[in-house]
């Protein structure tokens, strides 16, 4: 067997608690830059408006006034989120943004998928302008342009005749339905990239070493995009989950508790219901945070595939 | 000039001669235990079947013709360099030769098998391509194995061939890193060592080293030719880079335009190119009018015109002799090492080229009045009238 050539150095594995050291160094010193305090603008509005509300709401829902008048820490807010119309909230929140997100991933990438193999720049703009457009739209006018066609007196709705099929567009299947017109932008503005990136090359390698087509997508293709499909669907869900204003027109408060729907009312109630809505926000903070993060880590593991 | 009039002759497969360098390591259908030989090919077949003809293939995109009647053989264990200019059709013939393409003419045959509407996926050929193309989700390992995978090859025998190969190409220590954790040399071994995993009969490279640095192209493109050796393995590897093209091959195929200008052995391709395109695109050449009578000694530094022949000189070929009246005047010195490249012009603007030692160049500063003089019979001489239409 004869000996190959004398490997060079590799750039060897990345994440290491040192490289991690280093890395924080870096970032600590590109900090002190003067160009930093262009950056002092933004931090005070997170300060004021992100950071301290947060604190504020963990503060309030975990300060509990006992019977005596005294004032201690419990969890007596949260616990109140675990039955009634808070934890039906909770239930139908997670259910919606579940349902709807699923769906949005699936139309999304095959969306995506369909746009990629035209393999034209000029689509490509026109899908990614139209695809931010959308998926930062939504609002009362969403709710009222669907209502306008799928509302019960909507143009579609008694065009399709949707009445025999029991169809209902202020029902969790009709919020479904309205965040499709986000969500599915969403997908694809996520999700275009990577199809767009996955390299000729690839594809023509696995054909050169004997792989199907089939192959090429269960091992290779499917496996790259995996993290920004992924990443989407997570995306959509918390989407889906923070959506407030047009569920808010569509559903009203008390027909289909959400989350949102429910801070809204009881901060509109009387002061002793305020607690428990920070509690209900707290806990929906907390579940955006858990979506950013993986969303974060896939989209990273994603972008160093299909650099 | 015509490919096939001067094809296939001049090499024998280096299979026999290193049949016993690697045990299980051979080419493609012989008699490693577990594997599948791709595109058909019995084991037991000789490498000397693996002869790669292509038969008058043409290609045009649209109305725009890239190939045009392309004949070229490439004897079996024989690495053939195709060398060509931007454009010139070399990498749509090997993605032809691969099945990525398909000729608008012609026949593609490997082995005497006629591959012309076969898929790429059934024609047993290992391909490297310029780009790095390993499968950036699996490991080293991995990828060298896909092509054993995908041909259901047992896993302890794909693990074995995997580290095989690996050890071959240098990389043993590398096999479970990600591919983003290589350097661009370290990649482009995977990718042969993947290639290579399969045995495939006929291994092709586009441009495999044009996006690495000089030092580690130089050093894979040895470690490409030793293995290729070693493995018999019938090869075409397509560059645009003349140096590589000559250092690594048995033959080389000048492209242009998408019609082969000659094939043949580096030595002959440079020393006597068949036409003045070869001559002007491999190498350095000064371009020169003279006599029909003039042989040997001082040449005569003019521009080719109306009855003179037009020769071809190579800087080795030629030397500069410092005189008060030479009727050039040195310009510029460039230092490669053993040699100095010394250009010279006259004063209506005609460049003669010289490759001179360290002592010559010495007196041979810029601004030196010299005379060439020919030191042997030029590359190519293309006689009055021919030579203008070379031109």
């Amino acid at each position: 067997m004869t000996a190959g050539l004398t490997p060079q150095r590799s750039p060897g594995p990345p994440a290491s608690p040192r490289a991690g050291r280093r890395r924080g160094r870096e970032t600590l010193g590109a900090l002190r830059h003067p160009a930093t305090l262009a950056l002092l603008p933004l931090g005070v509005l997170l300060l004021l408006f992100f950071i301290l509300p947060i604190v504020g709401m963990a503060v309030i829902a975990v300060t509990v006034t006992a019977e005596d008048g005294s004032i201690g820490v419990g969890a007596d807010h949260f616990l109140a989120l675990t039955s009634g119309s808070h934890s039906q909230a909770i239930l139908n929140s997670l259910q919606v943004s579940a349902v709807g997100s699923l769906i949005a991933a699936v139309i999304g990438t095959v969306t995506a998928f369909c746009i990629s193999l035209i393999r034209s720049a000029a689509l490509d703009s026109i899908v990614a302008v139209f695809s931010s457009v959308l998926a930062n739209d939504g609002g009362a006018p969403l709710a009222f342009a669907f209502i306008v066609t799928l509302g019960n007196a909507g143009l579609v709705f008694s065009a399709l005749n949707l009445d025999a099929t029991g169809f209902s567009l202020y029902s969790w299947q009709g919020l479904v339905v309205m965040y499709q017109y986000f969500l599915i932008p969403t997908m694809v503005m996520v999700t275009l990239p990577t199809f767009m990136g996955l390299r000729r090359e690839w594809r023509e390698a696995d054909a050169a070493l004997g792989g199907s087509s089939r192959n090429f997508w269960l091992r290779v293709g499917l496996p790259i995009a995996a993290p920004a499909l992924l990443g989407g669907w997570v995306l959509c869900f918390g989407a889906a989950f923070a959506t407030h204003a047009s569920a808010a027109v569509l559903i009203g408060a008390g027909g289909f508790p959400l989350i949102p729907l429910n801070i809204s009312s009881l901060l509109g109630q009387s002061p002793s219901s305020q607690p428990v809505a920070m509690a209900l926000g707290i806990t929906m903070v907390v579940i955006a945070v858990v979506v950013l993060f993986l969303f974060n880590r896939l989209q990273r593991r994603s972008a160093r595939w299909v650099q | 000039m015509n490919a096939s009039a001067t094809s296939a002759e001049t090499t024998t497969s280096r299979a026999s001669q290193d049949a016993g360098a690697t045990s299980e390591v051979t080419p493609s259908g012989t008699t490693t235990p577990g594997v599948t030989t791709p595109g058909g090919t019995e084991p037991g077949d000789s490498p000397a079947s693996n002869e790669v003809t292509l038969t008058g293939v043409s290609k045009s995109f649209g109305p725009t013709p890239v190939l045009r009647e392309l004949d070229l053989r490439i004897s079996a264990g024989e690495l053939v360099t195709v060398l060509g200019p931007s454009g010139c059709g070399k990498t749509t013939a090997l993605r032809i030769l691969a099945g990525f393409e398909r000729p608008t003419s012609g026949r593609v045959l490997v082995g005497g098998r006629d591959l012309t509407g076969v898929p790429p996926n059934r024609r047993g050929i290992g391909m490297v391509f310029q780009a790095y193309s390993l499968f950036p989700n699996m490991t080293v390992q991995d990828n060298v194995e896909y092509g054993l995978r995908v041909r259901k090859v047992r896993r302890e025998r794909r693990r074995a061939t995997a580290a095989e190969m690996l050890e071959l190409c240098g990389l043993g220590e590398f096999a479970l890193r990600y591919p983003h954790q290589l350097s661009g040399g370290q990649q482009q071994r995977v990718a042969l060592a993947r290639a290579l995993a399969t045995q495939p009969e006929v291994l092709l490279l586009d441009e495999p080293l044009s996006a690495l640095d000089a030092i580690v192209r130089t050093q894979i493109r040895e470690e490409i030719r030793r293995l290729q050796q070693q493995l018999g393995i019938t090869t075409m590897f397509v560059t645009h880079d003349q140096e590589e093209a000559l250092a690594i091959a048995d033959r080389v195929a000048v492209l242009n335009a998408g019609v082969i200008e000659q094939i043949d052995t580096p030595q002959t391709v440079y020393r006597r190119p068949a036409g003045a395109f070869v001559a002007r695109f491999v190498g350095t050449v000064s371009e020169l009018g003279a006599e029909p009578s003039f042989t040997h000694g001082a040449l005569p530094a003019q521009a080719p015109g109306p009855g003179l022949d037009t020769v071809f000189v190579r800087p080795e070929d030629l030397t500069l002799l410092p005189e008060e009246e030479g009727r050039c005047t040195v310009v510029s010195q460039i230092y490669t090492g053993e040699r100095t490249v010394v250009r010279a012009e006259t004063p209506d603007g005609v460049t003669v080229t010289s490759s001179v030692s360290a002592a010559e160049a010495a007196e041979l500063v810029p601004g030196t009045r010299v005379s060439p003089h020919l030191l042997s019979a030029p590359a190519l001489r293309l006689p009055a009238g021919a030579g203008q239409a070379a031109a």
